[in-house]
């Protein structure tokens, strides 16, 4: 889990990079920018499948602890 | 017996023949004359003197002093078991009888009985010395414990043994009673019986008692014959004597391993011996209030630490409750950060997407750059004539700007 999370941490970071890399772009540098969308779309794609992984443990962990609260 | 050779009784000798005996067969014949039964001769003993051929003695008439030879057998004197010395008063049972060899008449002793309590009152303390010298009252055997068979010999109609009965505890006792004559000389014999009786076909009896009520020396004779108290002595069982006297212990008493002074103390004696196990048993009682103590401590110990342990684990549960609240906490925050890095993604895409120049080609838009690749991104960097690329989705053109119309 700390790993899946540092996992998602470094890509949110990288992520955050590519978003930077935008805002700082004063001409863009089409095949560039079209490499970064791409990297981005990748992380993205990535970042969901690991967020919808700890989504759902973290929804079976919620249940479980509302049924011993029960 | 001699026949006489003739009689004459009345001296008349003329039709009758001479009766003319034998020296032997006179003294035969006058003897069988004199023997008649249960004669009885009562006298003050002198001149005892006892022999291994057997005790010759006289009895001396106190009026007049009449003397009276007397023989008694070893075997009869044995059987006696009592001790004759000179002055007592005797009274004598047995036949009157001729010594042919002396042809000396005498008294054959067939039995004696001391007469008053002078005599009875010597004979006890002669008994008495005798035995004492042979140490006969020094033994005494401890009374078994536990008494459970007990031998009595008595009389059963006496209220001595129904004073012994009602004195017993009810401890499952069990009596057997040998039911004698008690009173007087002629007691002896059944005493003698009943205590060879018992160590004989009862020698398994726990212990023998004998008892009598109170009386006087002479009521008392069997408990001061020899052959009783030695009988005592040599019991196998041990020996229990409570005979009630006035003034001289029986010696019955003396060489009984216990000697009560009455029946009813007897039979406490013998439930004495349960003493033991009362005390077995107020020790059980010890023993129960001891462990009942020790139980209400471990009951109040136990509470005590129940009480201690709910606490503990109430705590501990509390404890859980707020870790499960914090842990409930820490998953609303995770849930907040996947909520959040959900947005995070989302303005991600929607920054690249509006990022995105393919997109805005897609759309129509181009993008147009100086033939050296400079993005042209004002009006003013362009001048009529001049060569322009510009991208399109699908590729680039290349054209001359003919037209520049300014805002």
């Amino acid at each position: 889990m700390a790993t899946e999370k540092e996992k998602i941490k470094d890509s949110l970071a990288n992520l955050e990079k590519i978003i930077e890399w935008f805002d700082k772009q004063g001409e863009v540098d089409v095949e560039e920018g079209l490499k970064k969308v791409k990297d981005g779309a990748v992380l993205i794609k990535s970042l969901k499948t690991k967020l919808k992984t700890v989504e759902n443990e973290f929804e079976e962990i919620k249940k479980d602890l509302e049924k011993d609260e029960e | 017996m001699a026949e006489p050779m003739m009689f004459n009784f009345d001296g008349d000798t003329s039709d009758t023949p001479e009766r003319i005996f034998t020296v032997s067969g006179f003294l035969d014949f006058v003897s069988e004359m004199l023997h008649i039964p249960d004669l009885y001769v009562q006298g003050e003993v002198t001149g005892w003197k006892t022999h291994p051929t057997g005790v010759y003695f006289s009895l001396k008439d106190k009026e007049d002093g009449a003397v009276l030879d007397c023989y008694m057998n070893p075997y009869i004197y044995r059987g006696l078991g009592m001790m004759v010395e000179d002055g007592m008063e005797v009274k004598i049972g047995g036949m009157p009888s001729i010594y042919k060899p002396k042809g000396r008449f005498s008294f054959k002793v067939e039995n004696l009985s001391l007469v008053g309590e002078g005599s009875l009152k010597k004979a006890y303390e002669l008994l008495k010395k005798k035995l004492e010298n042979e140490g006969l009252f020094d033994r005494k055997r401890e009374i078994p414990e536990f008494i459970h068979t007990i031998g009595v010999i008595t009389s059963k109609t006496g209220a001595v043994i129904d004073d012994f009965r009602k004195n017993l505890e009810k401890r499952g006792y069990a009596v057997s009673l040998r039911d004698v004559r008690v009173e007087g000389a002629r007691a002896v014999g059944g005493i003698l019986a009943a205590i060879k009786w018992f160590n004989k076909h009862r020698p398994e009896t726990d212990i023998l008692v004998i008892m009598r009520g109170g009386g006087s020396l002479e009521d008392l004779q069997a408990f001061n014959n020899e052959l009783v108290v030695r009988e005592i002595f040599g019991s196998k069982i041990p020996t229990i004597c409570a005979i009630g006297h006035d003034r001289d212990v029986p010696i019955a008493q003396m060489v009984s391993d216990l000697a009560p002074s009455t029946p009813s103390i007897a039979a406490m004696e013998i439930n004495a011996t349960w003493e033991r196990l009362r005390n077995i048993s107020q020790t059980g009682q010890r023993l129960e209030y001891a462990f009942e103590s020790a139980l209400a401590s471990l009951r109040n110990d136990t509470r005590h630490y129940t009480h201690q342990l709910m606490a503990h684990v109430s705590r501990v549960v509390g404890r859980g409750r707020e870790l499960a609240q914090g842990l409930a906490s820490c998953l609303d925050r995770v849930g907040h950060g996947i909520a959040r890095i959900k947005e995070t993604i989302t303005a991600a895409e929607r920054h690249l997407a509006a990022a995105d120049p393919e997109r805005n080609l897609k759309l129509g838009y181009s993008i147009l750059s100086d033939t050296a690749g400079k993005i042209i991104k004002n009006i003013g960097q362009v001048n009529i004539g001049e060569e322009i690329i510009a991208k399109v989705h699908g590729g680039a053109l290349s054209a001359t700007v003919t037209i520049i119309q300014k805002k």
